[in-house]
């Protein structure tokens, strides 16, 4: 029986540039939320924002879109993590799925600010658009010539992404997947989450009494995905195993969830039913917590539902901020992580346990019980997706 | 496991419904074309558009429920309850029925319209419902939502691999046993900005689309949506296979008859000429419903039909290729047809349908 092990992982976001510096700052409860650098805006209180402050140099001439090399950033960071020789690879047997929402839409409102204004602007960020969608580009610049997909399903997309390429390598299509996503906060996207009035005018506070919103976050977080048996054989340490991922609608609202999690609890019983796992196998969930009060409400009265009383759950959105379609991901990486060091970290911003949320998240590192971990994914317009990971050792 | 196409829904330059389509294919229905007068830096200029006729999605949803939804929404909402009704498929367990949707461009017209609330209103005024329908997967969300469907959602972005994608994975969910239906659709709107970049990208003087004339840019805007609903069981035809080509690698398994998506850009001129000698019957039909990075969608429909009726249709544009499909044609089953879009990297997006 095929199954997809991860190989590398690799991730970037406002905790850290990468990997190792985001778990020195998520376990000493370090978090980095600030005014936007980036982007003007005359808002009068200004959400704060989880920006990478690192300057990345662009993937290709003409490729100034950030969301993609933070892409290759963090997958530069997987591959050597990894251990992979690439050039040693059937390129038609390499697949790579891509979560992300900023990076499969246009969002140059200088363009059209000049358009409207009728100052005919030239068309060179619509080209630049048009070439640079995140999977097709990435597969153009690594060479793949397996399948390739851009997956744009709002806060699960890179959740979406991981199952998709699960199904790859067990279907023997691929023997191995890049998979994850990623999100840049644009200026759009910030006003329009304002606008929508779910940001918090500070930093977040996941499931806690007095949480007022989301903060937005931008970055990447991507695995390597591999047929375990070949990466066995060639000396890969498997971090852990993709053992379910399942996915399902509350088809209630456009942009509320179901207020009894209808869809995240079927997601929730369908992994349970695939991986063969029983609920007190789990050893912690990183949890889509994303402050807002609806979704940490409802996201913790499934938790209490479902899972023993004790089950330790954290949100790592406290430390990079909600990055929308590269949640996923990153929280994927995150969650790896956790299990390869035995532990999670805090839920930073969390103070006072809020009754309605039936839960309460870490306040301190905590060590872990268990192999299995679960990441959930509560997506804009009602999608749920809940990925299952069975650790292997450090 | 047997996939198969079971209903069809579409809106397009052509009206509504896979009616429509057979319509214009036997030569009794015209494209609605607009003239849209483009000013640019060096004057203004007449642009063609396939603008799509989406008169009669009231029948299917009351008027009240259509209040928040934008013109793009509607048109994937109305195609979709096209191809349920034409399956006439009866959902006994809606959490068994997965949506895939896919765009090139995803909704313009909110995308800019949430923009023209910021310039006009200012930064503390964005529009909430604007910028809520301007996401992506809001098609698949609302569509879930009007019809009640409960299974996951996916949506797909890839511009020209969109299509493909789309299929691809909705082949993934039935071979896994993930769902037992897929309401698979693809879509593109037009506006105004984007109608500007055409014309600036070569579309200055383009009055007809030849898709088979590789050496100039025929490329007129369409807008659309084209829905499926596919499972088990007999419908319109099977789908064989699903793959993505890249560079100048080609196909094994040559399919009896292949659509080629080209619709007039120069970009993929190479890649589609590359591809024509792997068919004895070829078609380009996007004169029909004109250019959007989603029209296999509509080439998928036409063979579709096609092979249900053991029928070829003329192709609306031909070459000096004693190939290209001139006059309808019957042909026996078994029999397969390929629709294939290529993106300006070389990209290909395959689906191979057969019918037997």
């Amino acid at each position: 029986m095929r199954r997809a092990g991860v190989t590398g992982l690799g991730c970037i976001t406002a905790a850290g540039e990468n990997l190792e510096e985001m778990m020195e700052n998520l376990y000493a409860g370090q978090r980095y939320p600030s005014a936007p650098t980036r982007f003007k805006t005359d808002l009068k209180v200004l959400p704060p924002l989880f920006e990478v402050k690192k300057q990345l140099p662009a993937i290709d001439e003409g490729q100034e879109v950030r969301t993609n090399s933070f892409i290759i950033t963090a997958l530069e960071e997987a591959l050597a993590h990894a251990q992979l020789d690439w050039n040693d690879l059937d390129k038609n047997r390499v697949g790579i799925v891509i979560g992300t929402t900023v990076g499969c839409a246009f969002n140059n409102d200088s363009f059209y600010a000049d358009y409207r204004g009728g100052k005919f602007p030239d068309i060179s960020s619509v080209n630049r658009y048009l070439s640079s969608n995140s999977a097709l580009c990435i597969a153009k610049k690594y060479g793949i010539r397996g399948p390739a997909l851009s997956v744009a399903n709002a806060c699960s997309s890179s959740t979406d992404a991981i199952g998709i390429a699960k199904g790859w390598i067990e279907k023997g299509r691929c023997d191995l997947v890049i998979a994850g996503g990623a999100d840049e906060i644009c200026r759009h996207l910030y006003l329009g989450f304002h606008s929508l009035l779910n940001t918090s005018p500070e930093p977040c506070r996941p499931f806690d009494r007095n949480r007022k919103g989301l903060n937005l976050g931008e970055g990447a977080g991507i695995m390597i995905l591999e047929e375990a048996g070949a990466a066995k054989a060639r000396g890969a340490k498997i971090h852990a195993i993709v053992a379910a991922y399942a996915c399902s609608s509350d088809s209630w609202h456009p942009t509320a969830p179901h207020p009894e999690g209808k869809g995240l609890v079927n997601a929730t019983k369908a992994v349970f039913r695939d991986s063969g796992l029983r609920p007190e196998e789990i050893a912690f969930i990183n949890a889509h917590g994303t402050s807002t009060v609806e979704n940490d409400r409802i996201e913790g009265s499934v938790i209490s539902r479902l899972f023993p009383k004790d089950i330790p759950v954290v949100s790592t959105k406290a430390y990079t901020g909600h990055t929308l379609g590269g949640a996923g991901g990153v929280e994927a990486v995150l969650t790896v992580r956790g299990l390869m060091d035995r532990c999670i970290p805090a839920t930073a911003g969390f103070e006072e346990a809020d009754e309605a949320c039936a839960i309460q998240p870490t306040t301190k590192v905590t060590g872990i019980r268990g192999r299995a971990a679960l990441s959930n994914s509560l997506a804009f317009g009602g999608h749920n997706a809940v990925l299952a990971f069975i650790g292997g050792t450090r | 496991m047997n996939k198969s196409i079971l209903g069809i829904g579409t809106v397009s330059a052509l009206g509504a419904g896979i009616e429509s389509i057979r319509r214009a294919l036997d030569g009794h229905r015209s494209p609605n074309i607009e003239i849209q007068q483009i000013e640019t830096r060096e004057g203004t200029f007449a642009l063609p558009l396939y603008r799509s006729v989406n008169e009669g999605l009231e029948s299917y949803v009351p008027r009240n429920r259509l209040r928040r939804m934008d013109r793009f929404l509607r048109m994937g909402l109305f195609a979709s309850c096209m191809a349920m009704e034409d399956s006439g498929v009866k959902i006994s367990d809606p959490s068994r029925v997965g949506i895939i949707f896919g765009t090139g461009y995803g909704s313009l017209a909110s995308a800019f319209g949430s923009f023209d609330s910021l310039i006009d209103d200012g930064d503390n005024c964005a529009s909430p419902t604007l910028f809520a329908t301007s996401v992506h997967n809001a098609m698949a969300s609302n569509v879930s939502i009007a019809l009640q469907f409960e299974g996951p959602l996916q949506t797909v972005s890839c511009f020209e691999m969109t299509t493909w994608g789309v299929f691809d994975l909705a082949c993934s969910w039935l071979d896994e046993g993930i769902v037992d239906y897929v309401l698979a659709g693809v879509g593109d709107e037009y506006c105004p900005p984007r109608g500007y970049s055409v014309l600036l990208s070569g579309a200055k003087g383009v009055r007809a689309m030849d898709p088979f004339d590789f050496s100039r840019c025929s490329y007129l805007p369409g807008e659309g949506f084209s829905a499926f609903l596919l499972g088990k069981g007999e419908g319109y035809c099977r789908i064989t296979s699903t793959e993505r080509i890249t560079g100048s690698q080609l196909w094994q398994n040559n399919p009896d008859a292949l659509f080629l998506s080209a619709n007039g850009e120069k970009g993929m001129a190479a890649s589609y000429r590359r591809c024509m000698k792997k068919a004895d019957r070829l078609a380009a039909y996007a004169p029909l419903y004109g250019g959007l990075p989603v029209g296999q969608g509509f080439d998928i429909a036409i063979a579709a039909l096609s092979l249900k009726e053991g029928i070829l249709y003329p192709s609306p544009s031909t070459a000096h290729n004693g190939r290209v499909i001139d006059k309808k044609e019957t042909f026996k089953k078994p029999f397969t047809i390929g629709t294939i879009q290529y993106d300006r990297e070389g990209n290909g997006g395959l689906v191979i349908l057969s019918g037997s």
